[in-house]
């Protein structure tokens, strides 16, 4: 008992990492108790107001600061004039007078309206703000640059490169790539000049200390700071304390260091006191960077097939007169699609305005419009479907590093986003869509976005008390850092979250790069990890070199730390508290630190995340607004450490996309050069009426809190993978007569003996364990068939009076083995969700392998090695087939093209049967065994309504490894926690369903919402629809009376429609118990779905399994696929039999 | 540039009379302060010349929302929440329940006063074009007296009202719509809260056997004030309400506006808007 209940919460401590946990920050935030850097209460506080420019360029001919310096209160007044000379601080050595230019009250010099002219220091903020009012400037005022139009003629090269690459690049030959083109699209896009516009406004206190200071800053980069501050006022950085512990959203703008941080620590200088300077809204429109202004050129040419035979993408985008910023946007079309002719060209014109910086996503934001907008006119003119044309363009590899991708499921966010969004639906033709006023529009797009990160450190300390710490100067930007670095401190720890502090945001901490680039999970969770594992070790070191520990001579591989204990693994009743540990080694902690390092100079991959948007957009055709009614992002970004703050994320992402779509911009007058909508009032951001349902959908599948046996192997198999190890696996090929598991059950075996999955009963386990263990030894794969008829099953000391002839296939798993590449290809079905066959050989006769030819023989590939070969093929594309991973196969099988059709014919046989099966093919004089294994989707498994009673029933339906949707239809709760276990939760009034979900022909419908009104919506929704399964809860009478209702409001439904609908839902097991109840739908979804009675068995006569073929037909089916798959059926019996 | 706010003056005043007698005795130098949605925002800005202010929200002679046979009477102090609660302003002038709908977000319809929206005199405002259709009449009440003013009348030019400076806005009078009017309302902007109108529109229409027997249509955004279309009512007055009648007065209304380019809009784009919201009010079934 004890023990079961340890493993029950070593398990929760295990998989904190992913959890959708609730922001450890979030109580502080909501109570006002998170400080921001405006909010340090220091004593003796002045306040500092700067002054503006009213003009945007020319020079300052005088000022009047009488009035200003005798106002009350007012402690100095600081002009070019008498400002303190600061230095230049350069970002890169080769900047030159630039950085000197950044440098403010240096020169009467005006580059821009709304520059820094003049600062006031005051008691308070009114006073302060009073006697700027009051200062009296004269300028000599220039026309300014303020029109990208009018300037265009004055385009340059940029000095700096453009995110890495050369302003000017070119792959191949553009021009014989336009000719060959039998379509080109042509087109200019333009992106307005936007702003960051994070809540929190840019605020600096500065409090020196002789020659040291202080400065609470609201930062994406601490260190930064401290370096700026060091340089301007020519100190050590040591001198220099920066403090930020929360920032209110910066997106960019907060990564630099721009001028009212030296200004504020001047002024405190000046005033020998503490200072703080929160800059004004329209401030922020002029001083603290924004997206450039961009007019982008694609041209691309493809063949009428869609294949690309050119991409041109140049313009411009502006920058100030004296600094030089490029908006990066051909970035992403470097790398984004395969093409061999390439070309690039980014120029830019200097306006009268601040420094355009880093804004969301620089180059991905503004670049990708253009780029994947000119595809859709592509799609249009070859009259193509827009993610059909992105497919055929497909980049396997990176074009532009010319290296392997990383990881990559593009085409996999694809395929989920348009069956999520219901992108079928989609009519082609413009205008086609209508609803009343408007016209409904369908659109979809491709993300991309580099892995960034950069050298990071962190330390850890375990504390006596048996807490722990862990501190790196990096922020938390609203995204939750402080969320996942604790949930990664307590996973490396084996410690609860209350156990757990993290503090970060302090120059006195590690040093962490720039929070940008969303490079910090990354960076600093694995230097968090880094240092936890290094505190651990110590922790490890003081126990076992202790005589009186239970662990003494254990070495740090034998032990694992969990429940705030470290434990034998092998024996955890073996085990001692942190706090006994320490106590008795009379240290009050231990400490580990970590330094994370990237080597990118060899680097292998090209790493990016991928994903897919999707938007449905209606247009009032009257009034020309527009209004986005549905969305959905898949992506593709490996591990989320916090499903939730990940979602956030996404989600914020997409808002902010939305945003610059529709609304937000950035008007200069062209005349003036004033920012004329420089305030949240005019310049629109989207408020929460424009923002519809938003869909998320991450492929990533690690730490499934239950899972069914196959993904169990899977992982099991990464983790050998991952920490260097090797492994068998065995597989069921066949079953003759009756037998525990049936064809295609996998175990998983490693070099110690240690399994995951079973193939029998526990029968056939031992033996097939030493067998795994020679495999892996010798490195190869072979059958071996286990008789377990008659007197055999003494030898198998087996109890289940299993009867019957059972082959498995046993290889040995390595980079790039038939058995690792078909782990991988379930490990991809199973992450998005899709049916795949892998075709096996379990069997090659002498004969073909003679005939293989001179290249085989060279190789000294025998008949062993050709066993395992495999050959996946997957739901969609059957061009699985000709890409790599098949391809030995193919080639071994290429002189007999006869057979290979045949394989690949009854592949799909397999995989629309749903059913496992051996075929033999005989070419020449050869014979080669082939067992076809399907990986059947998870059966989709739909649950209307999230009261308590849903739990149950979608906790046993995971652990069969069904998807499981949960459909709230009331938006009052918080339906995601409460079910943060379903694969997704959804929040859909009744009537939509339809429109939100594609029912697929297995999908299976549960309907409990407890609400009459909704049940009739859903009632009307499913029965017509394609679902197989529609189970709805209550009494009989009460569904009698739905459908009454449901055929009064004008619905109809045949008798078919009416046979899927089980009411009252589930068999008679005299289930009462919201568990039993879900045991009972669950059994009889499952027999219904399988064409099952659902009797007892032992009234059954024919065996358990059933034993149709592939050749039987298979259940449901549309007419011409199901007569299709019969004739392919026929052709199968008659190809095995001779 | 900023305001000084220590140099503001704030008076609460027990009764309207002492209110009154504040803006009688010193003329121009008070200024009555309701929910302060447009005052703070302007003083925020350093655009108020005023340094002395008023409080009329204690005020209970300006609360309220009274029925009497021929009128519903409204309160200037009543705040868009108020005005989207009440029954009989829901039942019978359901384009000001809309209007006060789309007025800000929530935290101005709190805060914000119908009599502050009308004092304000924006032409791009959400409720006078309502008041407009509707035929309001407005009660100015001054230490002199009280008179009512037809609302149609009371804007004079761009932020000009015939307002005097000893008066304050008392009441708004609706007089009730014939059952079975029709009533259209839509507020076009960018976004669908906190947006200022790029084109609003307010139309009622009574018929009589498919003849116009009386229209009162008005507009906000397309210019300096908020306009009621006088003209284009005139030429729809008496007339079968048809295609032909349809068509001249979608002539007439863009005759008749006159809007402006400015960084919410163009004023190509709220001249169409206009038509096609008068389209769409005239358009069948009547
Ligand atoms: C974020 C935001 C969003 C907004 N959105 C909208 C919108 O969508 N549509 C819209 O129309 N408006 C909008 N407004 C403007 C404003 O909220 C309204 O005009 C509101 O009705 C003003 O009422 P108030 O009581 O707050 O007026 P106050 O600010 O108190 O006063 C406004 C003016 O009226 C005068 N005044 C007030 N009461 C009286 C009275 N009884 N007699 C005489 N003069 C009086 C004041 O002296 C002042 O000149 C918005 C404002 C903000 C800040």
């Amino acid at each position: 008992m004890s023990v079961s209940q340890q493993s029950k919460t070593t398990n929760q401590t295990k998989s904190v990492v992913g959890r959708p946990l609730d922001r450890v920050d979030g109580r502080l935030k909501v109570t006002g108790g998170a400080r921001f850097a405006a909010e340090w209460p220091l004593e003796n506080m002045a306040h500092a107001v700067l002054l503006s420019s009213t003009i945007a360029n020319g020079r300052i001919k005088s000022f009047d600061t009488s009035a200003a310096e005798k106002a009350p209160g007012v402690l100095h007044v600081m002009t070019h004039e008498n400002a303190p000379r600061l230095k230049p601080v350069f970002t890169n050595p080769a900047e030159g007078d630039a950085a000197g230019r950044r440098v403010p009250l240096q020169s009467p010099v005006v580059y821009y309206a709304g520059q820094y002219i003049a600062m006031v220091v005051a008691e308070t903020l009114e006073q302060a703000k009073h006697a700027a009012e009051l200062i009296r400037v004269t300028y000599d005022e220039q026309p300014p640059a303020a029109d990208l139009d009018k300037e265009r003629g004055k385009a340059y090269v940029p000095k700096q490169k453009v995110a890495g690459k050369p302003a000017d690049s070119l792959r191949g030959d553009v021009d014989a790539g336009l000719r060959a083109a039998d379509a080109r699209v042509d087109e200019t896009y333009r992106t307005p000049t936007e702003h960051h516009n994070p809540m929190e406004p840019h605020a600096t206190i500065a409090a020196w200390d002789g020659d040291k200071i202080t400065v609470y800053d609201a930062t994406q980069y601490t260190y930064g700071v401290r370096h700026s501050v060091a340089m301007s006022f020519g100190i050590p950085e040591e001198n220099v304390h920066v403090v930020c512990k929360f920032t209110g959203g910066a997106f960019g703008c907060k990564g630099t260091v721009w001028a009212h941080v030296p200004l504020a620590a001047a002024a405190a200088r000046q005033v020998r006191r503490p200072v703080k300077l929160v800059t004004m809204r329209q401030q922020m429109f002029a001083n603290m960077g924004h997206r450039a202004e961009t007019e982008q050129h694609v041209t691309l040419g493809a063949k009428r097939d869609g294949h690309l035979t050119a991409i041109i993408h140049e313009g411009i985008s502006h920058t100030s007169v004296y600094d030089e910023y490029v908006e990066p946007f051909s970035k992403p079309t470097h790398m984004l699609y395969a093409c061999d002719n390439f070309k690039a060209s980014q120029r830019l014109v200097a306006l009268n305005v601040g420094t355009p910086t880093f804004m969301r996503a620089p180059g991905e934001t503004s670049g990708m419009f253009a780029l994947e907008s000119a595809l859709d006119e592509l799609a249009y003119k070859l009259n193509l479907d827009p993610i059909q044309l992105r497919l055929i363009n497909h980049a396997d590899t990176d074009p532009d590093e010319k290296l392997p991708w990383s990881t990559k499921l593009l085409k996999e966010s694809y395929r989920v986003g348009a069956e999520t969004f219901g992108w079928s639906r989609r009519k082609p033709q413009p205008a086609s869509m209508r609803e009343g006023h408007y016209l409904v529009g369908m659109g979809m797009a491709t993300a991309v976005y580099p892995v960034n990160h950069f050298p990071s450190s962190a330390r850890v300390t375990i504390r006596q008390d048996g807490s722990a710490v862990a501190e790196s100067s990096t922020h938390d930007l609203g995204t939750g850092t402080y969320t996942i670095l604790t949930q990664i401190a307590c996973e490396t720890l084996g410690l609860p979250i209350e156990r757990v502090e993290v503090i970060i945001g302090d120059t006195n901490l590690p040093k962490a790069m720039v929070s940008g680039g969303s490079s910090t999970a990354m960076s600093v969770g694995t230097s968090v990890q880094g240092a936890a594992r290094a505190a651990l070790a110590k922790l490890v070191d003081a126990a076992h070199a202790d005589q009186r520990s239970p662990l003494y001579g254990a070495s740090a591989d034998q032990i694992v730390a969990r429940d705030g204990r470290l434990a034998l693994k092998s024996d955890t009743t073996k085990s001692e508290t942190f706090t006994d540990i320490l106590t008795r080694a009379g240290m009050k902690e231990v400490e580990g630190s970590y330094d994370t390092q990237f080597n990118d100079r060899e680097k292998k991959f090209s790493s990016h995340a991928f994903g897919a948007h999707f938007a449905e957009v209606r247009v009032d055709r009257d009034f020309g607004e527009v209004r986005i009614t549905r969305f959905a992002g898949v992506f593709d970004i490996g591990r989320a450490l916090n499903m939730k703050t990940a979602e956030s994320q996404m989600r914020g992402g997409i808002i902010m996309g939305l945003g610059m779509a529709l609304m937000e911009e950035t008007v200069l007058d062209a005349n003036l050069g004033i920012i004329v909508n420089r305030d949240l009032a005019e310049y629109h951001v989207p408020v929460h009426a424009d923002v519809p349902m938003i869909d998320i959908v991450l492929l990533e599948n690690f730490d499934e809190p239950l899972m069914n046996e196959l993904q169990a192997v899977v992982n099991a198999y990464a983790e050998v993978r991952a920490r260097g190890g090797r492994a068998a696996l065995a597989t069921v090929v066949s079953v003759v007569g009756s037998a525990y598991r049936r064809p295609g059950a996998r175990m998983l075996v490693t070099e110690d003996g240690q399994t995951v999955g079973a193939i029998s009963g526990g029968c056939l386990e031992r033996d097939a364990v030493e067998h795994a263990r020679q495999v892996i030894t010798s490195d190869t794969a072979c059958v071996v068939e286990y008789d377990t008829r008659g007197d055999e099953d003494i030898v198998w000391g087996l109890g289940l009076g299993c009867n019957g002839v059972v082959r498995v296939l046993l290889e040995s798993l390595h980079e790039g083995s038939g058995g690792a590449r078909a782990l991988q290809f379930v490990a991809d079905c199973l992450r998005v969700r899709k049916s795949g066959v892998i075709a096996t050989v379990i069997d090659a006769g002498r004969a073909i392998n003679q005939e293989r030819g001179a290249a085989d023989q060279e190789s000294g590939a025998d008949r062993s090695t050709k066993i395992g070969a495999r050959l996946p093929f997957d739901e969609r594309d059957d061009e699985h087939a000709s890409s790599a991973p098949g391809g030995l196969f193919v080639d071994a099988l290429s002189p007999f093209d006869e057979s290979g059709a045949r394989i690949r014919e009854d592949a799909r046989v397999a995989l629309t049967s749903g059913r496992a099966m051996t075929r033999v093919y005989e070419a020449g004089a050869g014979r080669t065994e082939i067992f076809f294994d399907v990986i059947c989707r998870p059966r989709p498994l739909v649950v209307f309504g999230a009261e308590h009673d849903a739990a149950p029933l979608i906790r046993l339906a995971q652990t069969l490894g069904w998807h499981v949707t949960v459909v709230d239809t009331r938006a009052r709760r918080a339906t995601r926690e409460r079910f943060a276990s379903a694969d997704s939760v959804v929040l859909c009034r009744a009537e939509d369903v339809t429109a939100r979900f594609t029912v697929t022909r297995d999908t299976v419908a549960v309907v409990m919402t407890h609400s009459y009104l909704d049940d009739v919506e859903l009632l009307r929704a499913l029965l017509p629809s394609p679902a197989c399964y529609v189970g709805i809860l209550g009494p009989k009478q009460r569904t009698e009376k739905l459908l009454a209702q449901a055929r009064a409001e004008g619905s109809w439904f045949t008798d078919a429609e009416l046979a899927r609908l089980h009411s009252p839902v589930g068999i008679d097991i005299g289930a009462e118990t919201p568990e039993e109840i879900a045991l009972s739908v669950v059994a009889e979804i499952k027999a219904a779905c399988d064409g099952r009675g659902a009797g007892f068995l032992r009234d059954r006569n024919a065996p358990i399994h059933d034993e149709r073929a592939a050749t039987t037909a298979p259940p449901e089916f549309e007419i011409g696929a199901h007569a299709a798959a019969r004739e392919r059926a026929t052709s199968v019996a008659c190809g095995s039999s001779s | 540039m900023r305001a000084y706010l220590p140099a503001y003056e704030l008076v609460v005043t027990r009764t309207l009379e002492d209110a009154l007698a504040l803006l009688r005795d010193e003329p121009g130098a008070w200024r009555p302060l309701a929910g302060g949605t447009d005052l703070m925002v302007l003083l925020e800005a350093g655009r108020l010349e005023h340094r002395k202010f008023f409080s009329v929200r204690q005020l209970a002679e300006l609360r309220g929302i009274e029925e009497s046979d021929g009128h519903v009477t409204i309160g200037a102090l009543t705040t868009y929440t108020e005005v989207q609660r009440s029954r009989v302003l829901a039942r019978e002038f359901p384009m000001l329940v809309r209007a006060a709908g789309e007025t800000g977000g929530v935290a101005i319809q709190n805060r914000g006063t119908l009599g502050g929206n009308i004092a304000n005199a924006s032409p791009a405002a959400d409720s006078p074009p309502a008041l407009l259709a509707y035929g309001a009449e407005v009660e100015l009440v001054s230490s002199r007296g009280s008179r009512w003013v037809a609302y149609a009348d009371f804007h004079t030019g761009y932020k000009q009202t015939l307002m005097q400076p000893d008066e304050l806005i008392a009441r708004v009078r609706l007089p009730r719509p014939r059952e079975g009017a029709r009533h259209f309302y839509r507020k076009v902007g960018t976004r669908r809260a906190q947006a200022i109108s790029k084109v609003c529109f307010a139309g009622l229409a009574e018929l009589d056997g498919g003849v116009v027997r009386e229209v009162r249509i008005a507009l906000g955004s397309v210019a300096p004030v908020v306009l009621r279309c006088r003209r284009t009512e005139a030429l729809l007055r008496g007339r079968r309400l048809d295609a032909e009648s349809a068509g001249a007065a979608l002539e007439e209304i863009a005759k008749e506006i006159a809007p402006i380019d400015d960084v919410r809009s163009t004023a190509r784009y709220r001249a169409r808007v206009a038509r096609n919201l008068l389209a769409e009010f005239l358009a069948p079934p009547f």
